[in-house]
């Protein structure tokens, strides 16, 4: 399982290339801490993936949809469930069945409703080092 | 992983070791389009537009490249990990196979004046003075066949340790003016495939001396610093 260190810089230039690369469906999980970097590196993904509006957190809304020349791109936070039970009232099943481009954010609280080949990476802090990310894919 | 050959399909080539980002896409072996994107000061936003319009032109997308070639370095420390990230991206977006080519071999490479038999001594500014040099071998049709790293060079002795190999000096510093350009992969491609693809999760560029911000860390703690294992746990 690849692992590299990152700057924010780096981060960033890794997700735009990723997001440019990606093909449709694509389904990826980010994992990582409060403040690990994931909305960073899920706006990375998806300004690479064509996204032109301004990608904001969806912690609040959960799920936000972008146009993008590819066809829509979801971006998904599950911090705020409570459990996989709750997972309908975002409209899961559709976002598992959609052709399109899903990032999610807290993976870990879909619990045994990941699908199980979708792809995840998890961003963690470096102790001593603030200025970079860890990130596992 | 199978690695095609590199002469056949497309092939995209990115380097930094210069400062500014280089971009060339391949075509059976052959550089089909180039581009330069200034990258200092724009917070590197630049590139990976540039490198989708250079695809487009080439009516191509990502997902039809079959493999990528980085510059490894030496060079600009912050432009070669920004590249180097670029690169694992789309080697994990796509699936296909990253390679490696030292920057001063497509230095070379890239000038059409070095397309025959030949020693060079190429170099490329290593501030404080120095260079960062390598001699670098072409066969009769050009192709790179050995580039040797020779680590650091006072900008003095470059004349005189070339002059001892036999090789005429080329780089941004020297009589022969010559930058290194991504697209210098085309005459190397021989070369790079044999070392093989890099490993995403270790391969980092060679920088050719530590960083400023390691040199000032080591000097105020009063040791070496090494990164941890990649997996290792924290401390």
């Amino acid at each position: 399982m690849p692992v590299v260190e990152l700057t924010e810089a780096e981060l960033v230039a890794f997700g735009e290339a990723f997001g440019a690369a990606l093909e449709r469906p694509a389904f990826v999980g980010l994992e990582g801490d409060l403040g690990a970097g994931k909305t960073t590196l899920a706006a990375a993904i998806l300004r690479g993936a064509g996204v032109r509006d301004t990608v904001t957190s969806p912690t609040y809304a959960l799920v936000h949809t972008y146009d993008t020349p590819r066809g829509p791109a979801h971006h998904a936070d599950l911090y705020r469930l409570d459990g996989p039970a709750q997972l309908a009232a975002i409209g899961w099943d559709e976002l598992l069945r959609s052709p399109d481009l899903v990032l999610v954010e807290w993976p870990e609280r879909a619990a045994g409703e990941w699908p199980a080949t979708a792809q995840r990476m998890a961003l963690a802090h470096l102790p001593g080092d603030p200025g970079r990310r860890r990130l596992t894919w | 992983m199978v690695t095609p050959p590199l002469t056949s399909g497309l092939v995209l080539a990115l380097d930094a070791s210069g400062g500014d980002g280089t971009l060339a896409l391949l075509r059976d072996g052959t550089c089909v389009a180039d581009a330069t994107v200034v990258m200092r000061g724009t917070r590197e936003e630049t590139f990976l537009p540039a490198l989708l319009a250079l695809l487009e032109g080439a009516g191509a997308r990502l997902a039809d490249v079959r493999a990528l070639i980085v510059g490894a370095g030496p060079g600009s420390f912050t432009a070669l990990r920004v590249i180097g990230a670029t690169a694992k991206g789309i080697a994990e977006g796509t699936g296909c196979p990253l390679y490696a080519a030292p920057s001063l071999g497509l230095l070379v490479a890239a000038d059409n004046r070095t397309h025959r038999a030949g020693r060079w001594f190429a170099t490329l500014d290593a501030l404080r003075g120095d260079r960062y040099a390598a001699l670098v071998v072409t066969g009769a049709d050009g192709a790179v066949g050995a580039v040797d790293s020779l680590g650091l060079v006072p900008a003095s002795e470059v004349m005189a340790r070339a002059a001892a190999l036999g090789a005429t000096p080329i780089g941004p510093d020297e009589a022969l003016a010559a930058m290194p350009h991504a697209r210098g992969a085309a005459r190397a491609l021989a070369m790079v495939r044999a070392t093989g693809p890099v490993d995403l999760a270790t391969w980092e560029p060679g920088y050719g001396r530590l960083a400023e911000a390691q040199v000032k860390w080591e000097a105020a703690h009063g040791r070496a610093l090494t990164a941890p294992a990649p997996g290792a746990p924290s401390a």
